[in-house]
């Protein structure tokens, strides 16, 4: 099938969760297929992000309906919360109080935090709350565990991301009752790109989902 | 159990554990306490007759370098005591030899002017001292007498009567230290009962996983500490103040402090346990006691 024929699907994806998880560097791995030589400079160059951030990546996603071009837009907030904030900096809360009445809808949330951090998985249901509030009953999580590569420092185990990925889902079940969206969960490297492609298909599919189209 | 040999410890309570632990001194003084008294002391009962010429009891005081003095009773009436001390003051001075070693002892009593301090046996310790002390500055180090049932006398030395005071001192230290460090000598059974109590629950839970040893290390001093569950109970009196239950994403964790000495100060560093007791983290030690 040409690209003329392929769906075009705009979705808005937001990375959340504590300070320092890679929110922003998820965003920028996922728009390369291939990672470049200095990646690993680049990315030890970014910055704590003190206002709302915006990332594009396009993906193409082929099933038996058709082929989806998905373009994922990034709207990515900090990760400090109210009481951690100082003078010069803003917090999820200030900058979600100037974006929020812009924000049309948020089709994929993922739950980011370091598997080499307990307290950044901890804290994942703090981030439910807060986002539910601008979530809608389609929006897909994912339970997004970075620094993969990191493996021998690991403090979240497999069985609390298996277990926290059910209690996210009953906690968002619990907030808005009506919510039908999904949630699953991926471990990744943004500085190896391990299982990055596996993370933007799943964003894609999640975006296809809440867009109200199926892969039948 | 001997919790002292479990308890790593800094250098000045090896010290302490030296001192103690020395064979000059008799066993008794191990095991001194704020309750113990002069009858727990180990005392002398060297008794002669008034007319025992000098030269005999001058024989007794060199088969036994440690004897304090000779009691001098009559009839089973007490006289009073010659002190290693005084006997050998006197027979050496000038003509001391020719005046008392071939004369009855009492006359060398009768040149002594001050009483001997006597003492029921069930004086403590620390009353003892401070009595053996309030006397005279030439006195201080006379022997001190100890009055048992039956009117029987013996004898011991200032020098014991101390050395016992300083192991009191010495062991509420170290039972200071080690409640500080050890918390309190509980069998693993009673620690694991009162973890589970706290958590409220015992559902899951095996022994092995209470006892198995894990190993961390001091980000303060960079020293290896080695640590059980049971470990951590037992090291605080207050089990609420070292186990803290966290409920997060649905699983429960355990926040444990270890606690451990490193350069002279007690701290305590944070770690991490799965609900299977696993260990998944350790934070920054933090300090919680300096001593002086």
């Amino acid at each position: 099938m040409s690209e003329k024929n392929e769906q075009k699907i705009t979705g808005y994806v937001m990375p959340v969760g504590n300070g320092a998880v890679g929110k922003t560097s998820i965003a920028l791995t996922l728009q390369h297929d291939q990672l470049p030589p200095d990646w690993q400079e680049y990315l030890s160059q970014v910055r704590k992000t003190v206002n709302m951030e915006f990332q594009y990546v396009t993906d193409h996603y082929p099933c038996l309906s058709g082929n989806y071009q998905i373009l994922h837009q990034y709207l990515i907030p900090p990760g400090q919360k109210d009481f951690e904030v100082n003078p010069r900096s803003r917090s999820y809360d200030d900058v979600l109080a100037i974006y929020e009445p812009i924000i049309r809808r948020i089709d994929v949330v993922l739950l980011s935090y370091k598997l080499t951090r307990l307290d950044s998985f901890n804290d994942l249901e703090y981030w439910v709350e807060k986002v539910s509030r601008i979530c809608n009953d389609q929006t897909n999580f994912i339970l997004v565990g970075t620094f993969l590569d990191q493996e021998e420092n690991r403090e979240v185990s497999q069985e609390s991301v298996k277990t926290g990925t059910k209690y996210v889902y009953n906690l968002l079940k619990g907030l808005r009752p009506t919510w039908s969206g999904h949630c699953s969960s991926l471990e990744v490297s943004n500085l190896s790109g391990e299982n990055i492609s596996n993370l933007k298909t799943l964003i894609s599919q999640g975006l296809i989902l809440a867009s109200g189209f199926s892969f039948n | 159990m001997d919790q002292k040999k479990t308890v790593p410890r800094k250098q000045k309570y090896v010290l302490a554990e030296k001192l103690t632990s020395l064979d000059a001194y008799p066993a008794e003084l191990q095991n001194m306490n704020l309750d113990s008294m002069l009858m727990d002391l180990p005392a002398f009962h060297q008794v002669v007759s008034p007319g025992t010429p000098g030269h005999q009891v001058a024989v007794i005081f060199e088969d036994d370098p440690l004897l304090p003095g000779v009691i001098i009773m009559a009839e089973n009436v007490f006289r009073g005591i010659i002190s290693r001390d005084t006997f050998f003051q006197r027979t050496g001075k000038l003509f001391g030899t020719e005046v008392f070693l071939g004369r009855p002892i009492s006359k060398m009593l009768a040149t002594v002017d001050d009483s001997p301090l006597i003492l029921p046996e069930t004086t403590l310790i620390s009353l003892a001292a401070k009595s053996a002390l309030s006397r005279d500055h030439d006195l201080i180090y006379q022997p001190i007498v100890i009055e048992k049932e039956g009117r029987s006398y013996y004898i011991i030395s200032a020098l014991m009567l101390f050395l016992a005071q300083s192991h009191q001192l010495l062991n509420l230290h170290n039972q200071r230290f080690y409640t500080v460090e050890s918390g309190q000598d509980i069998s693993i059974k009673e620690a694991i009962i009162r973890f589970l109590e706290h958590i409220g629950t015992c559902e899951g839970f095996v022994l092995p996983m209470f006892v198995k040893r894990h190993t961390i290390r001091c980000d303060h001093c960079g020293n290896l500490v080695t640590y059980s569950i049971v470990d951590i109970i037992r090291s605080f009196t207050y089990i609420n103040q070292g186990v803290i239950v966290e409920e997060n994403m649905g699983t429960r964790t355990y926040r444990l402090y270890v606690r451990h000495h490193c350069d002279g100060e007690l701290w305590e560093i944070p770690v991490h346990h799965d609900k299977n007791l696993e260990y998944r983290s350790q934070r920054a030690a933090r300090i919680v006691e300096s001593y002086v």
